[in-house]
């Protein structure tokens, strides 16, 4: 009830106060917000929407705070574009379906593509990812396309081939354009978007970008940790009369801590 | 006896047995150490392949074994349990690193970074040099995109600890993946490889690093 009445006011303020702008959609981010939580899918799309359109007339009232509302708005508008052409299997009639794939895809392309020109590095990093994705999506469906009934074993296997051909272009490109996404690394931006590119580069090229580092794990005895290289050589001691213990250097062997030296834990790095 | 024995074996270079106090280390500590005077721990080292980072710890046997059942807690996976009993021995004991080190650890496999951080702060506060606080805090700094204090904190660890092959590792990734500094990542993986001789994983990541070396033209 409390929400309805918060809202109510959001709403009021934004039809006797459409300016300043960046005022106007800082709280028309937050009534979209209001709607998401509530589950008002339209009602949510309808505020992003207005948000983007809003921006992009604001003119020389576009600030860097508008134009990252309009971003991160439009990037939640254009996800379902990448979702229609995921679901779009290629079944027979091949060239049919084919067909409606690529402009699907087309059009997703262009949407993502469009974000990058906000220059919201957040945004143009999920924006890249999706691109590559829609590429390495597009490679996998050609793979698992259906094939045609009626073929002889050599024509199938010819076949295959003419996918597989077909399909390896576009997994290269989906590599090119993650591999893009990284080099924002280098303008010192990081986010869930580039981790993820390195997370699916890592299963599409493993030898260059599977590499995770290891957590020691934890210490386990509370006041000491022991570590011993796992390529120290092993070695037994010449036991003798006169051998005699003068020092020892690691704890008892009952408070040795309950950790794995040699292995460690890998930590993924993808999400 | 035993010292001599382990000497002549292994022609350790460096003494065999070096106790290095909390004092002497003060110099590297950074901004994590200062609002305390002093470690609170000791490293002995064993020779070139191992080291035992001790304190001191006057606790109750409650605190020792609630201590043990939290981290029993959490190498099953019990991370949110785990976590609580922790915070009661860290509450209870509230100058020992090693716990704090310990919640660190679990609330970073919970996802949980700040708190992950804000632990592993507290324990280098305590002990400014210890190596699994280190390696860790470096983890959490790539992992949040902080890649230049994640390699100040790499090279701290191996600045004492130089065959610790667990910073080796990581910051040999750190270089490779996401500095772009080839000549660092090959000189990790190689030292790295030095220690843990059984890894074909960095095997071939030297391969690769050498690779794209002659192909950038700085091999």
């Amino acid at each position: 009830m409390e929400d309805d009445q918060a809202l109510r006011v959001y709403e009021q303020y934004l039809t006797e106060y459409p300016e300043p702008i960046e005022t106007a959609l800082e709280i028309r981010f937050k009534v979209s917000s209001a709607y998401k939580d509530r589950g008002s899918e339209e009602a949510y799309l309808d505020q992003l929407q207005a948000i983007v359109d809003i921006d992009r007339e604001a003119g020389s009232a576009r600030t860097d705070r508008t134009r990252y509302l309009a971003a991160t708005s439009s990037l939640v508008l254009t996800r379902p574009l990448y979702h229609q052409f995921e679901i779009l299997e290629l079944v027979q009639p091949f060239e049919d379906s084919l067909a409606e794939k690529k402009r699907l895809m087309e059009v997703a392309l262009g949407g993502f593509d469009a974000l990058v020109s906000y220059e919201v590095a957040e945004v143009t990093a999920a924006a890249t990812y999706y691109m590559a994705e829609i590429y390495g999506h597009f490679s996998d469906a050609l793979v698992a396309s259906e094939r045609p009934t009626g073929l002889s074993e050599a024509e199938l296997s010819a076949y295959e081939l003419v996918i597989e051909e077909e399909a390896f272009p576009f997994e290269e490109q989906s590599i090119a354009v993650h591999q893009k996404n990284l080099e924002l690394m280098r303008v010192d931006v990081f986010n869930e978007w580039v981790q993820r590119s390195i997370g699916k580069l890592a299963v599409l090229m493993p030898g260059r970008y599977a590499k995770f580092e290891i957590s020691s794990g934890f210490v386990g005895s509370i006041d000491h940790y022991a570590y011993r290289s796992p390529g120290a050589p092993e070695f037994t001691l010449p036991i003798t009369p006169d051998t005699e213990i003068t020092h020892r250097s690691e704890p008892p062997e009952d408070q040795l801590p309950a950790l794995s030296l040699a292995g460690g834990d890998d930590v993924d790095t993808s999400y | 006896m035993l010292i001599h024995l382990i000497e002549k074996r292994f022609d350790i270079r460096r003494s065999a047995l070096v106790v290095i106090t909390s004092m002497l280390l003060l110099g590297c500590a950074n901004s994590e150490t200062r609002s305390h005077a002093r470690d609170t721990t000791q490293t002995e080292f064993d020779g070139a392949y191992g080291f035992t980072v001790s304190e001191t710890v006057r606790i109750t046997s409650d605190v020792r074994n609630d201590y043990q059942r939290a981290v029993l807690l959490l190498e099953t996976d019990q991370l949110s349990e785990g976590i609580e009993l922790l915070e009661s021995v860290v509450e209870r004991a509230p100058d020992i690193t090693i716990p704090q080190i310990d919640l660190g650890v679990a609330y970073g496999r919970l996802g949980d970074t700040d708190m992950a951080k804000q632990n592993l702060s507290k324990a280098l506060s305590l002990a400014p040099n210890h190596p699994v606080a280190l390696n860790e805090m470096g983890i959490l700094h790539r992992r949040t995109g902080n890649f230049q204090s994640a390699r100040d904190h790499y090279e701290r660890a191996l600045a004492i600890h130089p065959h610790y092959h667990f910073a080796l590792r990581n910051l040999g990734v750190l270089c490779d993946l996401y500095l772009e500094d080839l000549e660092c990542a090959l000189e990790q993986y190689e030292r790295y490889t030095e220690i843990v001789t059984d890894d074909p994983d960095v095997a071939i990541w030297i391969a690769d690093i050498r690779n794209r070396l002659v192909l950038s033209g700085q091999e």
